[in-house]
């Protein structure tokens, strides 16, 4: 059958049409407002370039499909089309809620301690993030790499240049942007990019092993089909808590007290054992909550962290003792084609959550001196807050100290979750029982220790305890 | 989470090695790269019974997952063998010719498989839309 040409330009013009505005939006950015980051200049630098590039691959893709010698390759080509459409409709996606993040609008301090954080490690110094506004509350579920690999199959297709290999795309609720607590979550999904780019084989390796022996131990070969399924979810799994136990590494029990309160776990407090059973259920990519919390303490007592923080009175750290003796009632919800593999496959993955436990610490630097710090400092960075003085300048045994943001986050952390009182006792007119109250002043916690890791990064100029970062 | 590009990268996937194939018929340069996919791809479809864990990974796209759910859905028994021998006629071809005849009868099979794929995306990216989770 012959395509009609007009036919062929509509649907190429459409594409044209849906491309055009997206490419404007990333090349007609003003220099003076709103102020960007450099990595996201970076990004709509390269998304604008591959908007260009398109629009110029469409101009001649209506003649390449109806010169075709063959049927099959005109039909390809036109198919083409839809591959280009949907890898824009992903980008699209992305470009809005990059554009709302400009830099009034994200915990800038938070995102740079993070970053210095990162770079302790060398292996890691060129790796730099972007970030853009997700509408649903949930640092989970925004992946990183989706952009990445849409920007990259734009490329393939029209001779465009690769999507930076060493930018990555973190996604924040466009609500935190002055909080901290909850954004202590964005060291996860850092961990994603790290995973992808620099532990990736080692983890396949590992994962492969751990299967190979379980499908030895079952004594008869899986399907095909079976197969992939068990490799990919243990893979998901390894992946989810590699980037939990990264996170803790870089910023200590504040990740597991923010994912505590992202998954409102206090509930499983004074529940029966098993219960919420969605706490215990390993869903298609993630682990069990009550799993991943148990991972997080043991890590935290491999750190020393434990020793720190298992007095707290407080509700993340009971989750954690209570998920510490977790061994059962844990379901697999992942359509797995015969009974006899969930127990099966979870031991699998407490044989690679073992691993990582080792692993990660192994990998991630300058986190040797952080409960140390923690130990010597975070009673005085309390005893600032509870006056309400930002805790940038301390005094230690008679020494002046600017308190790394390691120690910032989880001495405000700690605070928050049980001296808060004492915030609301010693302002006059505050009422310590109201729930506004607590609240109004909680946010104002969360400004006082943003200002004071900013306060931090010019008074050290970037030099950590563990030498210069650059 | 990478969860939701899995049709999409597969769909990526599967459109690099038609774009390899169609390079083929149109300029007639036989492609290292091609060879190495095609190669994979018919390991997979004949393999699809039993495999190694390692090998897996050795299967490319049809390694994966989602890769063999699409490709179980999308073409029977007969229709796997039948791609499998077309496949051969492009990587072993008694001459030119069938070399050529053998990619463009391939082609379509990819299509479907890129077909599928992207549809399964954008069945993926709305489900997601309703059902957020962590």
């Amino acid at each position: 059958m012959t395509i009609w040409p007009e036919v062929v330009r509509q649907e190429v013009s459409e594409l044209h049409r849906f491309i055009e505005p997206l490419e404007r939006f990333c090349t007609e950015i003003r220099a003076d407002y709103p102020v960007y980051g450099e990595t996201s200049r970076e990004f709509f630098k390269h998304i604008g370039e591959l908007g260009q590039k398109s629009l110029s691959y469409l101009e001649s893709l209506p003649e390449q499909i109806l010169r075709a010698k063959y049927p099959q390759i005109a039909a390809s080509k036109r198919q083409k089309l839809f591959q280009l459409k949907s890898d824009w409709e992903r980008l699209h996606e992305y470009i809005r809620p990059a554009l709302d993040a400009d830099t009034l609008h994200l915990p800038m301090p938070l995102i740079s301690a993070l970053n210095d954080r990162l770079r302790e490690t060398p292996d890691w110094r060129s790796f730099r993030f972007t970030l853009f506004h997700a509408a649903e509350v949930n640092y989970f579920e925004v992946p990183s790499s989706i952009v990445r690999r849409a920007a990259d199959g734009i490329a393939s297709q029209i001779g465009g240049k690769p999507f930076p290999k060493t930018l990555g795309l973190i996604g924040i609720p466009y609500s935190q942007a002055d909080g901290i607590f909850l954004n202590c979550s964005l060291a996860h999904e850092m961990g994603h990019f790290i995973f992808q780019e620099k532990v990736l084989a080692l983890a396949q390796g590992k994962i492969d092993d751990a299967l190979e022996r379980m499908v030895s131990d079952i004594g008869k070969p899986l399907a095909y089909e079976e197969l992939t399924l068990c490799q990919e979810r243990i893979g998901s799994w390894t992946e989810e808590t590699f980037c939990d136990l990264f996170a803790i590494c870089l910023i200590g029990p504040a990740f597991s007290f923010a994912f505590s309160q992202l998954m409102t776990a206090s509930i499983l407090i004074e529940s029966a054992a098993g219960q919420p059973e969605v706490f215990y259920l390993y869903g298609q990519y993630h682990p069990a909550s009550v799993a991943r919390f148990r991972a997080h303490q043991r890590l935290l007592e491999k750190l020393g962290w434990w020793k720190e923080i298992q007095g707290w009175a407080s509700a993340p750290v009971e989750v954690l003792r209570l998920c510490a003796g977790a061994a059962s009632q844990f379901k697999v919800q992942a359509d797995l084609p015969r009974e006899d593999l969930e127990a099966r496959l979870l031991s699998c993955y407490d044989e690679l959550c073992s691993w990582l436990i080792d692993f990660v610490p192994s990998r991630v630097k300058g986190h040797v001196n952080d409960v140390a710090d923690f130990h010597d400092q975070s009673p005085i960075i309390a005893e600032y807050l509870r006056r309400a003085i930002v805790p940038s300048t301390i005094i230690v045994q008679g020494k002046i100290v600017h308190p790394r943001p390691v120690v910032l986050i989880n001495a405000g952390y700690q605070f928050l979750l049980e001296k808060f009182s004492l915030l609301l006792e010693n302002i006059e007119g505050e009422k310590p029982n109201s729930i506004e109250s607590r609240s109004r002043l909680s946010a104002r916690l969360e400004l006082w220790l943003l200002k004071a890791l900013e306060d931090h990064q010019l008074l050290t100029k970037g030099v950590s305890n563990h030498g210069s970062i650059t | 989470m990478q969860s939701s590009s899995e049709y999409l990268t597969l769909a990526l996937d599967v459109r690099e090695v038609t774009d390899l194939l169609i390079e083929l018929v149109e300029q007639g340069a036989p492609n290292d790269r091609l060879d190495g996919s095609i190669r994979q791809v018919m390991l997979s479809l004949q393999g699809t019974g039993q495999a190694t864990v390692k090998s897996l990974r050795d299967r490319g796209f049809l390694g994966r997952y989602v890769g063999v759910r699409t490709l179980n859905e999308v073409f029977s028994d007969e229709q796997r063998e039948e791609f499998a021998g077309t496949l051969k006629g492009v990587i072993e071809p008694q001459s030119p010719e069938q070399r050529t005849e053998s990619a463009l009868a391939a082609i379509p099979f990819f299509d479907a498989l890129e077909r599928r794929a992207l549809y399964d995306d954008n069945r993926a990216k709305t489900a997601r839309r309703y059902t957020p989770s962590r």
